[in-house]
C-alpha cells in the first residue's frame, strides 16, 4: 500500500464517531464495534439480539398507560428539546454536522424547532383525527352493527420495529411519537445519515421520567441496512407484528422479504414532488414574485433533501412566460430559509454534463444559476430525464395545468399549486394520478399533524385493530 | 517528425508496446495530451465548455486533465424524448456536442428510427458504438475511421499478449453474438473470426443484426409505464417478446455447444460476452464436455458487464477451470477506451501506452497518481489515441494502479485484479424518503 492510502486511512479512523444505542430506554454501554466505510466510519456497541425484543408472552410496558399520560409525557419532552439543558441536542447535532449531507445552520434550525412536534394541540389532532379520539385507545369502543347489535373495538398497542429515513432530523421525532401515542413497544433502526437524533430525543424523554413505562418502551440502535444475520432473526412475527419502513428503494424490497402472515409493512415510499403555477402567476411582478419566492420555497426544503421537495415545476404560459418565472425562481432559490442554506451541495459531475449538454441545445433547452449549489434552474419542454438534485428545478412550459397532470404519477407525493384557487379544479384528476398531497405553492414543507401521510393515517395504521363481538 | 500522437499510436507496432521506457513515455504521453486537448477542444463543444468553464487553457500536467474528463453519462445526456418524438436533427446536434462529428456531415432527411439515425452517422465515416446500462437508455461513443482501424491494428498485434498469436485463419468459429451491430463487441468478435478463424466455418448465435431500437425498447417502454400510458398488454407482449429471445437464443446456444462437442479436437475460436460464456460453459459441461478438454490452439474472447443478470461470484474461477490449457484473452477494459489494459504473466493488466491512466478519489475529484507504489481510487484516463470524441473519462471502477515496475520485468503503471465497480460496493446504507419515479417502474420490466 502506498503513503497516500495508509494516510487516508488512519485519518478517517481517528475522526470516527460514537453512536450511542439505546435499549428499552437506557443507554446501552456495551463494547464497540466499527461500523461504515472509510472516510465515514463510526462505532456503535455490539448488538444484544436478547434485549431488543419485548417477549409476546407479557405486555409492554405502557400498554395500559392512559394516553392523557403518554400526552403529557410527550409534552413535557418537547419542553425539554426546546430548553436542551442537557445538552443531548446540542451533542448530537455536533456529531451530526460531520457526517450529514445537509449544512450545519439547516441542521441547526431543524434541530430547533423538533419540539414543535411534541406540542398538546398536534398530538390530539393526531389522536381526534386519526383515531376518533382516546377512548379507542384507552379502552373498548362501543359501536352500533346492523340488525340492533353492538360491538366494542379498541386500538391495541403493536409492536413495532421501524426503519426510520435520514434525510431530515423531524422523521426521528415523528416516528417517536407516533410510536409513544400507540402505547406499543419501538424498536427503531438509526439509518447511517442520521444517527444522533431519535437517541437524542429518546434520552431526553428518559431523563424527564426515568424508568417510565413509555420510556422503556423504546430502543434505538444501528445495524447495517440489510445485514441478514439481524434481519432475518428480528423481523419475525414473534416479536414484531408491523414493519414501519421508511422510503429508499432497497430498503423496501429488503424489507419485503420479510413479510409474511402476521408480520405486515407500513411503507412510507420513497417520493418526489411537483408544483404546478397557473398563468395567474403572470398577472403582475408582484404576484409572479409571489409565484417565484412559493415556488423556490417548497424546492429547497431540506436543501431539496425531502420527499416534499419540488423537482419539477409546471407553468402555464408561453415559452418566455415559463423563461421569466424561472429566472426570478432561480434567483431566489439562493436565498436561505428556515430549513435551507442560501448555498447547498455543488452540482455533482455527472448531472453537471448532461446540464452542459442541454446548454447546447438552446433554444428548446436554456439554464440559469451555476454548479455552485446556489441554485439551477433549466426550462425544457418536457421533463428532464435525470433527477434534478440539489437545489436543481426543471421547469416545463404548459398551455394548460391540466396538461402538467399528465406528469404526476404514484410515485408524486406533494403538488404545490400557484394560486391556491386553483387546486380544486385540479385536486381530483391529481388524486386519480395518484397523488397524495395537494398544497398551496409554498406549503409544501412540514406536514400538519392529524392528515394522512403517503395516503394513508399512519397512526391507525399502526394500531391493531382488535374486536368484541 | 510525427506527432506524439501519432509516435504512441505507432508503437502497437512496435512489437512490444507495454514495455516502454518509463520516463520517455511519460514525457510523451503528455505531449500527446496537449495536442490531444488542443485539436478536440476545437471540435467538440462539450470539451470547449468544460476548459472555459474550469480555466484550464493548457496541459501543463495530469492535474490539469482531472477537470477535463467527462463522466460516461455524457455520452448519453441526450433527452429520450428526442429519440421517442423521432427528433433525428436535435439528437444529431447533441451527437455533434459530445463528439468530432459536424452537423454538416450527416444526412438525416427521412431517417424513421434510431437503427436508421445510427447507419447515418456510420455511412458518414463515423461509427457510433452503442453500450447499455441497466436504466436501457443507450450511451453513443463515436469513433472515426482512423480510430475502427487503430483498433483493427491492435487485435492484430497483441491478442494473447504477452505471447502474441499469429493472424492466421486456422480455427473453427463461434461468434456468440449477432451478425451486426453497433456495438464495439460485435465489431471486435467479428474482426477477430476474419484474423484468426475460417470463414467458411464461423457460425453465429443469430444472423439478425443487433438493434439499437430492440435495446432501448426496456427505456421506452419504463418511460410509456412513468407517463402511465403503457397498457397491460403491452407490458405483457414486452415480456413474452424478451422470453421468446431467450429461448431462440437458448436453442441458437444448443445447436452451437452439440458442434463444439463434435469438434473440440480441434483448434477453436470463441467469443462471447460473459454471460453467454458462462451459459455456454454449464451447457457444454452438461453435455459432458469436461473441463480443460478443449484443443490447446483454441482462443477465447470474453468480456463484458453482466448489466441485468447477476453471475455467481466465481465465474471467472469457473472460466479459467473449463478453459484450462487454451488461449485465453485476459483484459481489463470499457468500450469507452481503445484496446484493453492485458494481462502479462504475472496477472497484472498493463496500461497501452495511449492510455494516461488518472488514479481519482471515489469523488473522481483529485488526482493520486504517485511515483511508485499502489494507489487506490477511481480509474480514469485520457486516451489520446481516440479521434472520433475526447478521450477523457472517470469510470465508475476502484481498482488499485501499481505505478512501480510490474513484477514481470516491465515498466508501469498496472492495474491489479482486485476491480470492483463503486456501485457494487455497497456504500453506506443512507435512508431518505426522496425518491425518483424509476423506483415505482423498475422492477416491473426486466432487463
Amino acid at each position: 500500500m502506498s503513503d497516500t492510502t495508509l494516510d487516508g486511512v488512519a485519518g478517517t479512523a481517528a475522526g470516527s464517531v460514537a453512536v450511542v444505542h439505546i435499549v428499552r430506554g437506557e443507554v446501552d454501554h456495551g463494547a464497540q464495534t466499527t461500523h461504515g466505510r472509510p472516510g465515514a466510519a463510526f462505532t456503535a456497541p455490539a448488538l444484544d439480539l436478547d434485549r431488543l425484543v419485548w417477549p409476546r408472552s407479557e405486555p409492554g410496558p405502557a400498554f395500559q398507560v392512559p394516553v392523557a399520560e403518554i400526552v403529557d409525557l410527550l409534552v413535557e419532552t418537547g419542553e425539554a428539546l426546546r430548553a436542551d439543558r442537557a445538552g443531548l441536542l446540542a451533542e448530537a447535532l455536533e456529531r451530526m454536522v460531520r457526517v450529514s449531507p445537509l449544512p450545519a445552520q439547516v441542521l441547526e434550525r431543524a434541530y430547533a424547532v423538533l419540539w414543535r412536534s411534541f406540542r398538546r394541540p398536534n398530538l390530539y389532532a393526531q389522536i381526534d383525527h386519526e383515531l376518533g379520539g382516546t377512548d379507542v385507545l384507552d379502552g373498548w369502543r362501543e359501536v352500533g352493527l346492523p340488525d340492533d347489535r353492538t360491538a366494542a373495538v379498541r386500538a391495541f398497542p403493536p409492536r413495532l420495529v421501524h426503519i426510520i429515513a435520514g434525510n431530515a432530523p423531524g422523521v426521528a421525532a415523528m416516528s417517536v411519537v407516533r410510536g409513544a401515542l400507540t402505547k406499543g413497544v419501538n424498536l427503531l433502526k438509526l439509518p447511517s445519515n442520521d444517527l444522533f437524533t431519535a437517541t437524542a430525543i429518546l434520552r431526553t424523554m428518559a431523563a424527564v421520567a426515568p424508568g417510565h413505562p413509555v420510556v422503556r418502551s423504546f430502543s434505538a440502535v444501528y445495524w447495517r441496512g440489510g445485514d441478514e444475520t439481524v434481519e432475518s432473526v428480528l423481523f419475525r412475527p414473534q416479536f414484531f407484528d408491523k414493519l414501519v419502513a421508511w422510503g429508499g428503494e432497497a430498503t423496501i424490497r429488503g424489507a419485503l422479504r420479510y413479510v409474511g402472515p402476521g408480520f405486515e409493512l407500513v411503507s412510507f415510499d420513497p417520493k418526489t414532488s411537483i408544483s404546478l403555477i397557473g398563468r395567474e402567476a403572470f398577472e403582475s411582478p408582484e404576484t409572479l414574485a409571489r409565484a417565484a419566492e412559493a415556488g423556490a420555497a417548497d424546492a429547497t426544503f431540506f436543501n431539496q433533501q425531502a420527499c416534499v421537495a419540488s423537482r419539477f415545476q409546471f407553468v402555464e404560459g408561453s415559452r418566455d412566460d415559463a423563461d421569466r418565472y424561472a429566472a426570478l425562481l432561480c434567483e431566489r432559490l439562493g436565498v436561505a430559509r428556515e430549513f435551507s442554506s442560501a448555498d447547498g451541495p455543488r452540482v455533482a459531475a455527472g448531472l453537471r454534463e448532461e446540464i452542459d449538454v442541454l446548454r447546447s441545445l438552446a433554444p428548446e433547452y436554456r439554464v440559469w444559476g451555476g454548479y455552485d449549489g446556489r441554485g439551477l434552474v433549466i426550462r425544457s419542454p418536457e421533463p428532464v430525464d435525470f433527477h434534478p438534485d440539489g437545489k436543481i428545478v426543471d421547469v416545463v412550459p404548459v398551455a394548460d395545468l391540466s396538461e402538467a397532470v399528465g406528469h404526476a404519477g404514484v410515485a408524486t407525493q406533494t403538488v404545490g399549486v400557484y394560486p391556491p384557487t386553483r387546486k380544486a379544479e385540479l385536486r381530483d384528476a391529481l388524486a386519480c394520478a395518484g397523488v397524495q398531497r395537494v398544497v398551496s405553492l409554498g406549503g409544501a414543507g412540514g406536514m400538519p399533524p392529524g392528515l394522512s401521510h403517503d395516503g394513508f393515517y399512519p397512526l391507525q395504521r399502526l394500531m391493531r385493530w382488535v374486536n368484541d363481538e | 517528425m510525427a506527432s506524439a500522437r501519432e509516435q504512441i499510436r505507432s508503437l502497437v507496432l512496435s512489437g512490444d508496446p507495454f514495455d516502454q521506457p518509463a520516463d520517455e513515455l511519460k514525457e510523451l504521453r503528455l505531449e500527446a495530451a496537449r495536442e490531444t486537448f488542443t485539436a478536440h477542444r476545437e471540435r467538440i463543444p462539450l470539451l470547449r465548455t468544460r476548459a472555459e468553464e474550469t480555466g484550464v487553457r493548457e496541459i501543463t500536467s495530469l492535474d490539469d486533465l482531472v477537470p477535463l474528463l467527462f463522466s460516461h453519462t455524457s455520452y448519453k445526456s441526450y433527452p429520450v424524448s428526442l429519440i421517442t418524438a423521432g427528433r433525428w436533427d436535435r439528437l444529431l446536434r447533441w451527437y455533434t456536442t459530445v463528439s468530432a462529428v459536424e452537423p454538416d456531415d450527416v444526412d438525416v432527411d427521412g431517417v424513421r428510427d434510431i437503427d436508421e439515425w445510427t447507419d447515418r452517422v456510420t455511412a458518414a465515416g463515423h461509427r457510433p458504438y452503442i453500450t447499455s446500462g441497466t436504466s436501457g437508455k443507450v450511451s453513443f461513443l463515436n469513433c472515426d475511421a482512423s480510430d475502427l482501424s487503430f483498433l483493427h491494428d491492435i487485435l492484430e498485434q497483441l491478442t494473447c499478449w504477452p505471447d502474441p498469436l499469429p493472424p492466421k485463419p486456422v480455427r473453427r468459429g463461434y461468434l456468440l453474438a449477432p451478425a451486426s451491430g453497433p456495438m464495439r463487441s460485435i465489431d471486435g468478435f467479428r474482426w477477430h473470426a476474419e484474423v484468426f478463424a475460417r470463414p467458411e466455418e464461423t457460425r453465429l448465435l443469430t444472423e439478425d443484426p443487433m438493434r439499437v431500437s430492440e435495446l432501448m425498447s426496456s427505456a421506452l417502454l419504463r418511460r410509456r409505464m412513468a407517463e402511465g400510458t403503457a397498457t397491460p398488454r403491452e407490458i405483457s407482449s414486452f415480456e413474452s417478446a424478451s422470453e421468446t429471445r431467450e429461448r431462440e437464443l437458448g436453442a441458437a446456444l444448443a445447436r452451437i455447444v452439440e458442434d463444439i462437442a463434435a469438434h473440440r479436437d480441434e483448434p477453436l475460436l470463441i467469443a462471447g460476452m460473459n454471460n453467454q460464456q458462462f451459459s455456454l460453459i454449464q451447457a457444454l459441461r452438461a453435455r459432458g464436455v469436461p473441463d480443460g478438454s478443449l484443443h490447446p490452439d483454441t482462443l477465447v474472447l470474453s468480456g463484458g458487464g453482466n448489466k441485468g443478470r447477476a453471475l455467481p461470484d466465481d465465474y471467472q474461477q469457473q472460466f479459467a477451470a473449463f478453459y484450462a490449457g487454451v488461449r485465453r484473452v485476459r483484459s481489463y477494459g470499457m468500450t469507452e477506451l481503445q484496446g484493453s489494459c492485458l494481462a502479462c504473466e504475472k496477472s497484472r493488466y498493463h496500461i497501452p501506452p495511449w492510455v494516461i491512466p488518472l488514479v481519482l478519489d471515489e469523488p473522481g475529484e483529485t488526482l493520486l497518481n504517485a511515483e511508485h507504489g499502489v494507489v487506490e481510487g477511481r480509474f480514469a484516463f485520457l486516451d489520446v489515441s481516440l479521434e472520433g470524441r475526447w478521450g477523457g473519462l472517470i469510470s465508475g471502477d476502484r481498482v488499485l494502479v501499481d505505478f512501480s515496475p510490474c513484477e514481470c520485468g516491465r515498466a508501469g503503471p498496472v492495474v491489479l485484479p482486485d476491480i470492483q465497480r463503486y456501485g457494487d460496493l455497497g456504500g453506506d446504507d443512507k435512508i431518505t424518503c426522496a425518491a425518483t419515479l424509476d423506483s415505482y417502474v423498475r422492477g416491473m420490466i426486466h432487463g
